[in-house]
């Protein structure tokens, strides 16, 4: 009887639990010569909107061999603007290209008055905004043909015009849209020191359920003029302990999530990326029996 | 105002007060809170460009590029969130710069960083062989007639500047003690087995890759290149085409069957 050989991850079918590492093209060379460095990459899709060349090899490749996360960071899902049209429809032909396992985004704008800001820009909470920004989702799960996630956000100032908590905005776009939530712990961290919230407090208000994939990364720790942390996420060092066991926890909680150290400045060898992911996989393995090397 | 127009202007405005609406739970300082978003755009926006000319980094120093990077950043915003493509127009900002007007070498260099990178991301194509040029020798009457098709990621630098050795000297970990400037230089950028090389060629290859991808016939693009080299010798610069796997495609055949 002839058998099928074995199909490579499929679109839509999600990534399943394991340590993810960011794929730049500083790496690929060892990220080749390691396959089991990682169960899952994860891309910035606006580096990988080229014609060809190494990048596109490079995702064809992990698709073989791992899961693939593709991540947006210029949909600009919180912009007042209705959404660059252009820029979706290459998102969605990158997509087409290298289907990924999962797709995601941010809560926040990054362009405004047709230039982009390269930076990750926060928005109040309140009914106008709350519907644009489902407007946007809604747009972008048409187009994309999948339900995204959406990444909750490093912030450093709040809108006094603000209506709702940041957990029930979330709550509720997660409601409206369908759309699946990617969970960064080191965000959440960064957000309640940075507006003396409890983490734990505002971990358990979010729609924990809709969790598809756990964010971790290094931080910046400043002070503000009445003396109190201000946490920058600089995304350029290892991932905080106390970021760990907030890890920990949710895992406990929660049971193996696919999740991904972040690191996009002051790039480490590939040795100390394959550190970090060590410490998920051991996270991850005290909850399931079932986590291997590749999972 | 919506918020998000305040907040862009008072991005773009460095002295401004930070804009109205915002709040910190402590009532600390708003300013240096929002100092946190303009200081992530200038340094993220200054880092994507470092990442494309890092020699003309290295050839200016850190402090002249950043504020080079800064006045860029505001003449020249990113539209497209795709910053690969950003800086194009970077190296006739350096051209047009005045503090970089004694080292007119630098706005080439930072043209053939912008090749390397269009290079890079450039669409695939698989180089004709030798074998299939091989071929094409035993007709060679039809050789005058034929056209060729460069890679997509081919792109030549004509400098009167020694880009090539230039560039060359920043490729090592130390910088170097010195470099000669004067040319000028023709260099060749192209994209072989996932690298982007940077060669020095000859004016006469030069000139003979600029016609073919013009799309003449290899004839006229031999005497145009004998036309603009003196002492251009067509065999050996054949040569280095066929070597160089800067052709590609099946040109059309002049019998068809």
């Amino acid at each position: 009887m002839l058998h099928a050989p074995e199909a490579a991850p499929r679109p839509g079918r999600g990534l399943r639990a394991g340590a993810g590492l960011p794929l730049k093209p500083q790496y690929f060379a060892a990220a080749r010569a390691r396959p089991g460095a990682a169960a899952f990459y994860e891309v910035h899709a606006e580096n990988y909107l080229g014609t060809g060349g190494p990048n596109q090899r490079m995702l064809e490749w992990v698709r073989d061999n791992h899961g693939l996360s593709i991540h947006g960071v210029g949909l600009s899902i919180g912009g007042e603007a209705p959404l660059d049209p252009t820029h979706l429809e290459r998102i969605a032909a990158l997509l087409e290209r290298h289907p990924p396992d999962e797709f995601s985004e941010h809560l926040a704008w990054s362009s405004h008055g047709g230039q982009f800001l390269n930076d990750l820009l926060p928005l109040p909470y309140d009914a106008a905004s709350l519907q644009r920004v489902c407007q946007h989702i809604d747009q972008v799960q048409t187009r994309l043909r999948r339900r995204i996630l959406l990444e909750n956000p490093a912030t450093y100032v709040e809108f006094a015009q603000s209506t709702y908590s940041e957990v029930d905005f979330i709550g509720e776009i997660v409601k409206r849209t369908g759309c699946g939530l990617l969970l960064d712990v080191s965000n959440a961290h960064v957000s309640c020191s940075n507006h003396g919230r409890n983490t734990q407090a505002y971990l358990q208000a979010l729609p924990l359920a809709a969790v598809r994939q756990i964010h971790l990364a290094g931080f910046a720790t400043e002070h503000d003029s009445a003396g109190a942390p201000l946490l920058i996420d600089t995304h350029d060092r290892r991932v905080a302990a106390e970021v760990w066991a907030l890890y920990r926890g949710l895992i406990a909680q929660l049971g193996p999530l696919p999740t991904l150290i972040e690191w996009d400045a002051d790039l480490p060898g590939f040795d100390a990326l394959c550190d970090e992911a060590d410490k998920v996989r051991a996270c991850l393995e005290q909850y399931s029996g079932q986590i291997g090397q590749a999972a | 105002m919506s918020p998000h127009d305040a907040f862009f202007a008072a991005l773009h405005q460095p002295a401004a007060a930070p804009p109205a609406g915002l709040r910190s739970w402590n009532g600390s300082d708003l300013g240096q809170r929002f100092a946190v978003y303009r200081n992530n755009r200038i340094v993220s926006l200054t880092a994507a460009l470092a990442d494309g000319f890092p020699v003309l980094q290295q050839l200016v120093g850190d402090a002249c590029f950043n504020a080079l990077a800064r006045h860029y950043i505001e003449a020249h915003p990113p539209e497209s969130p795709a910053l690969f493509e950003y800086g194009e127009a970077l190296p006739d900002f350096v051209a047009a710069s005045a503090p970089m007007r004694p080292y007119p070498y630098l706005a080439d260099i930072a043209r053939l960083e912008w090749m390397r990178t269009r290079a890079w991301h450039a669409a695939d194509a698989l180089p004709l062989t030798a074998a299939q040029f091989q071929a094409w020798l035993q007709t060679p009457e039809t050789l005058p007639e034929r056209r060729l098709r460069m890679h997509p990621s081919l792109q030549i630098l004509d400098s009167d500047y020694a880009c090539f050795d230039i560039w060359h000297a920043h490729q090592q970990a130390e910088p170097p003690q010195g470099f000669n400037t004067e040319g000028p230089q023709q260099v060749l950028v192209l994209r072989r087995a996932d690298t982007v090389e940077v060669t020095l060629i000859d004016p006469g290859v030069a000139a003979l890759i600029h016609a073919l991808a013009r799309g003449a016939t290899l004839g006229d693009a031999l005497q145009a290149a004998s036309g603009h080299a003196p002492g251009f010798e067509p065999a050996a610069a054949l040569a280095t085409l066929i070597r160089s796997q800067c052709c590609c495609g099946a040109p059309p055949s002049p019998e068809p069957h």
